[in-house]
């Protein structure tokens, strides 16, 4: 589209109506873009001036004007000077067009008012308009002309009653009041006091003056009620960003009048809206004295009235609105309150609210009040557990009094809430339940919360009653149901139980309470099944509390029959349930010893049978080999394991026999080789001795060590073939990343055990990934390798495994930093990822047994030359590693007196000077934020090698300078200081760090940060 | 524990109570005596519907430090969790969690677990915590997806 260079009025017209009614973006946007550019230029003021002042201009146009003011003043394209007539002008010529034409332009008028206070905010008024009311006063005297004429020597305070008395005017000045304040809540950075002042002391007082009057005598009550809004929003803001302070005691009565009388209930909306927003926000602006008003208001008929009147009309929202100006009311002082509302005077006021909490008809779908109470109850329940002392002394004599109230208070609300939240047929067949479910469940969790409180004062009466319905023979499915969710809820908090505690659980688990909600939930429609038993099962989840205490196998049974009877019953609960029997398993290992047997058929079922989820599978696996480990004799933990990896090898034989055969696998045969293959690597983990068997039963951990030191069975080498069958003997397998990442897991898993049936021989897992490297998608499998090579010498260089076998040779290095570094140093170095990783296998390999690089000069050869390149990278991850890495090269541990005498000979004759300039190099050129990682290095070289690094650095920074210099750089200045300096710091890594940061930002020009 | 940071604690659990997003749940933690402990919470962020994560709630641990709201909360997941920004420890690297970055004294608890619901969804590669799931998030897509669902399960909701 083609725009004019110079285009009039009447072309700016049709572009804006075009861009206001046009339909096609793009057209749209280049419209937009060149009016923009308009606005901007120096043409734009006498655009907006001629699109305001012209009656014939349509009102987009007109709006377009006012847009092009506000950006003028915003981008201050205009300064201060004739802008404050100009505004009254346009502003004038607009209400003269709204009074005289009913021209329906008020929102043009109300952009010009904005303009009008972003004026005052912005510029310095002339002296004769100071005051922004006095000018606005001005424009509205003159309406009855088509001229404006200003005059600023008339006083204002004549012209207020005619204000307030003309209709059309007073209308005017209310939308003026509150859009000259608006803006000053969006525009957050302007809080200067000066600004405010004048507010306060030139409009204020006209404000509260056409409140008090407008309210009291009905004139233009819902747009005053508005206004009145915006500036109880306004107060509260100045309040806070500033020192000023307003009074606005005198408006209370007037607003309480109009809403104890008032018929309309858009105004009583109105009322209540606003005053709930002040008792939410800025309560403090309500006096006590009038506080008290509202409180006598709350206590009469009125407000029974309005409630009975709302039920009636089945207006809920209004119901709801009122509900929230009452807590909000109430929660003004809470404190008070509660050493109040539980005194014999005010037991009616308490049992409004009880049964107020109590309303009647179907939660969240009918009614909204019991989930709005929640939050008071809370509120009042927090002050008797966070302020209790405060509460006492307040409530004085009257103590025990509030106490028993208090306490029958809580149950009531405790049983009414109970029944609130049951799955009713009423409620599940309710026509909104669908559309409201989740919010009805939101609720459920907040009520859970509530009770969390309600424990804090009922304590174990509250559990007993919840326990005795879920044991009871009479409560109903539904009450069952609400019992498990809130128990669920409260024994989530309890880490262990108190004799009273364990005594309520084990009259469960005597009353057989499972068999009860068994035999209900199976009476019910198969489709209601799992809704009903989903926090049973849960709350079972939460009972490791109670097994700490209470030792009873029979319980522990009851426990693993129902959850093992859910697996097969309630399929949508399968998730839930395997990960409950895992928690169960994994803190009651050592009770569930003796149900071992008990398991099998459950385990077996999941095993072999593909169409259970793979994660239930899994964890079921993990459950049972958690008991395992805790079986007291070592052969019995080996007979068990050899079944159930006997288990896993004959149920994946068929599968991985098929894909070895050139067959592939489809993709749920592969998700259950894949699942097979986990399960082994569950086994693993599942059988994990635990950190605390050492300490704990030594005598166990002496049986278990002697067992396997002295094994002379199979089990390893079966493990070690049933992986590699899984990855090595099938090609599209073996470029499974999934699978081969797994396979690596497991024997990552068996590296960190001393002795069992996963810890493998170290020649046993090099060969493993060795064979794997030769046959995988190294592009995948490339970094599990090498994290397995890292774990490897991470362990098997570790002087405390020695015990338990050899640790790894220096031959065995070389293979690993051949096989797995050198063949594919290609692939490492264009792979920040992977270079990372072979820097943290160099440093395992410094840190384990760096005598080993003494001895091996290739080996050292390639790892320093990586190293030291490395130091010039950008990313940080890797600049982190090499630092790490050479932080453990120049302090190697474990070396002997003349070891240590060769590598000190190794750095300062062949390394130090190259680590040096490589060093500073990388550090001049690296970001701001991993200087410190370089400083660590040179304070280290400093520290270890005093005489010599000051030569390297001082030879480095020199040489440094030159490049520098003739890459047309500024250099390195004061360098012979600088190495003196960091000599004197004798390695301190703090003021290395410091100096290195200094010349860092000079180097770089940005000396000027501080 | 100070008046200020002990009213600012209240007034966010009160603000919590008053307005929550669905799924989401915030708490102080209870000491063994069963008072609160204001400074340590436990809360809960479900995945989002639609996505990889979705049918999870994220357990997460929240400690307000003593110079709370100047500093921001420590907020974490469990220890080798599954995401780009997650450190192995747990702790979330999240620009509003950062006091160097976007952190104001005026978030909220809802906006903090809101943005971790956000970020669970939208990893910012740029600022990797942790080596898998950032590897595998930028070049091995399905494999970071499968592993998120994988995850979802371990924190899959009751039922």
């Amino acid at each position: 589209m083609e725009f004019p260079q110079d285009p009039t009025i009447d072309q700016l017209i049709s572009l804006i109506e075009m861009m206001y009614t046009q339909h096609d973006t793009n057209e749209i946007k280049s419209i937009q873009s060149y009016l923009q550019t308009i606005q901007k230029s120096a043409k734009g003021y006498e655009v907006a001036d001629a699109l305001l002042l012209n009656e014939d201009v349509p009102l987009n146009s007109q709006f377009f004007g006012a847009l092009t003011l506000t950006i003028n003043i915003k981008l201050s394209l205009v300064n201060g000077e004739g802008l404050f007539e100009e505004l009254a002008r346009c502003i004038h010529s607009l209400l003269y067009r709204n009074i005289r034409y009913k021209m329906n332009n008020i929102f043009v008028v109300k952009k010009m008012f904005q303009n009008y206070s972003l004026a005052y905010r912005t510029f310095e008024p002339p002296a004769e308009w100071l005051n922004p009311l006095a000018l606005f006063i001005a424009v509205l005297r003159s309406l009855d002309s088509q001229q404006l004429e200003l005059d600023s020597s008339s006083p204002q305070n004549e012209a207020i009653p005619w204000l307030v008395q003309n209709q059309a005017i007073n209308e005017i000045v209310l939308t003026f009041l509150s859009t000259y304040v608006e803006d000053f809540l969006k525009d957050n950075t302007n809080s200067e006091i000066l600004i405010h002042k004048r507010v306060q002391n030139d409009i204020f007082p006209l404000w509260k003056h056409m409140m008090t009057t407008n309210l009291s005598n009905n004139v233009n009550t819902k747009a005053s009620l508005k206004t009145l809004t915006t500036w109880f929003q306004y107060v509260s803001f100045v309040q806070v960003k500033t020192t000023l302070r307003y009074d606005l005691n005198d408006i209370w009565p007037v607003l309480i009048e109009v809403l104890q009388c008032t018929t309309d209930p858009e105004i009583t909306t109105l009322c209540v809206e606003l005053i709930t927003e002040v008792f939410e926000d800025n309560p403090l602006m309500v006096n006590y004295q009038h506080r008290c008003q509202f409180d006598a208001l709350f206590s009469s008929n009125w407000l029974l009235d309005k409630i009975a009147e709302y039920l009636n009309n089945q207006d809920f929202d209004s119901l709801n609105n009122l509900t929230s100006l009452i807590i909000a009311f109430l929660e003004i002082d809470s404190l008070q309150l509660a050493s109040k509302l539980f005194t014999a005077e005010q037991s009616s006021k308490l049992q409004f609210l009880v049964n107020l909490t109590n309303f009647p008809s179907v939660p969240i779908m009918e009614e909204q009040i019991s989930k709005q109470m929640l939050e008071f109850w809370s509120q009042l329940l927090d002050i008797f557990t966070d302020d209790l002392e405060s509460l006492k002394q307040l409530s004085k004599q009257e103590w025990p009094e509030v106490e028993t109230n208090s306490r029958r208070a809580f149950l009531s609300i405790s049983q009414i809430y109970f029944n609130k939240i049951k799955l009713t047929p009423e409620l599940l067949l309710h026509s909104d339940y669908h559309d409201n479910k989740r919010e009805f469940e939101s609720f459920r969790v907040d009520v859970g919360d509530l009770f969390d409180l309600l424990y804090t004062q009922l304590g174990l009466d509250l559990y007993k009653g919840l326990a005795s319905t879920v044991g009871s023979f009479t409560t109903t499915v539904e009450e069952k149901e609400a019992s498990y969710f809130l128990l669920a809820s409260l024994s989530s908090n309890f880490s262990h139980a108190n004799d009273e505690l364990v005594h309520i659980i084990m009259d469960l688990f005597e009353q057989r309470f499972l068999d009860r909600i068994t035999a209900q939930v199976n009476s019910l429609d198969s489709s209601k099944r799992d809704i009903y038993a989903r926090y049973s099962i849960k709350f079972l989840g939460e009972l490791g509390f109670f097994f700490k205490e209470c030792e009873s196998n029979n319980y522990l049974r009851q426990v693993i029959d129902y959850l093992f009877h859910g697996l097969k019953t309630y399929k949508m609960l399968n998730l839930t349930i395997s990960k409950t029997i895992m928690e169960i398993c994994d803190s009651c290992r050592l009770q569930l010893v003796d149900n071992i047997n008990g398991f099998e058929p459950m385990l077996v079922e999941m095993i072999t049978n593909n169409t259970v989820d793979p994660f239930t599978r899994e964890k079921l696996v993990h459950s049972v080999c958690c008991v395992v480990q805790s079986l007291p004799s070592a052969s019995n933990q080996e007979i068990y394991t050899t079944n159930i990896i006997g288990m896993i090898e004959t149920t994946s034989t068929p599968l991985l026999m098929k894909a070895g055969s050139n067959g592939t696998l489809t993709d749920d045969e592969l998700t259950y080789a894949l699942s097979l293959l986990t399960c082994i690597h569950e086994v693993a983990k599942g059988l994990e001795i635990p950190d605390y068997l050492e300490e704990d039963n030594e005598e166990m951990f002496n049986q278990l060590r002697s067992f396997w030191m002295n094994y002379s069975g199979s089990i390893h080498t079966r493990i070690n073939h049933l992986i590699q069958s899984f990855v090595l003997q099938a090609d599209h397998l073996s470029r499974n990343s999934l699978l081969t990442e797994r396979a690596i897991a497991i024997y990552k898993t068996g590296l960190v055990e001393d002795f069992g049936p996963f810890a493998m021989k170290y020649q046993d897992v090099i060969s493993f990934a060795t064979d794997l490297s030769t046959k995988c998608d190294l592009s995948k499998t490339l970094p599990h390798l090498l994290e397995l090579c890292i774990a490897l010498f991470n362990c098997g260089l570790k002087s405390k495994k020695v015990q338990y076998q050899e640790p790894i040779s220096n031959e065995q290095i070389t293979w690993v930093i051949r096989v797995f570094v050198q063949s594919h140093f290609d692939l490492i170095k264009e792979d920040p990822d992977l270079i990372q990783l072979t820097v943290t296998l160099f440093s395992a390999l410094t840190n384990g047994k760096p005598s080993y690089l003494l001895y091996e000069s290739k080996a050292l050869q390639l790892i320093v030359e990586m190293a030291l390149e490395l130091l010039g990278y950008q990313e940080k991850f890797v600049i982190k590693s090499v630092a790490k890495f050479w932080n453990g090269f120049l302090a190697p541990r474990k070396v002997t007196e003349e070891q240590q005498i060769a590598w000190n000979k190794l750095i300062e004759v062949d390394i130090g000077p190259l680590l040096t300039f490589q060093v500073l190099r990388g550090m001049f050129e690296t970001t701001r934020s991993n200087v410190d990682q370089y400083s660590s290095i040179v304070s280290l070289l400093i520290a270890k090698h005093p005489l010599k690094a000051q030569i390297w650095i001082t030879d480095s920074l020199n040489k440094l300078h030159n490049e520098m210099l003739g890459e047309g750089k500024k250099g390195i200045e004061n360098r012979d200081i600088l190495s003196k300096k960091l000599a004197i710091t004798r390695g301190s890594q703090r003021k290395c760090q410091e100096l290195l940061k200094d010349t860092w930002k000079e180097v770089n020009g940005l000396d000027w940060i501080g | 524990m100070s008046s200020l940071l002990k009213n600012r604690l209240q007034e966010e659990r009160k603000q919590w109570r008053k307005d929550h997003p669905y799924g989401f749940f915030a708490k102080p933690e209870k000491s063994a005596d069963g008072s609160l402990n204001l400074q340590s919470w436990t809360a809960g962020v479900p995945g989002k519907d639609n996505t990889i994560w979705e049918n999870a709630t994220y357990p997460l641990t929240i400690t307000f430090p003593n110079d709370f709201p100047s500093k921001p909360p420590k907020v974490r997941l469990p220890a080798g969790f599954y995401h780009p920004n997650v450190y192995p420890s747990g702790t979330i690297c999240l620009s509003i969690l950062n006091e160097d970055q976007d952190w104001r004294p005026g978030i909220n608890l809802k906006q903090i677990l809101l943005g971790v619901q956000e970020l669970l969804d939208t990893p910012n590669p740029d600022s990797p915590a942790q080596e898998p799931a950032w590897r595998a998030f930028g070049k091995d897509r399905a494999l970071y997806e499968k592993k998120v669902i994988e995850q979802a399960k371990k924190y899959a909701k009751a039922g």
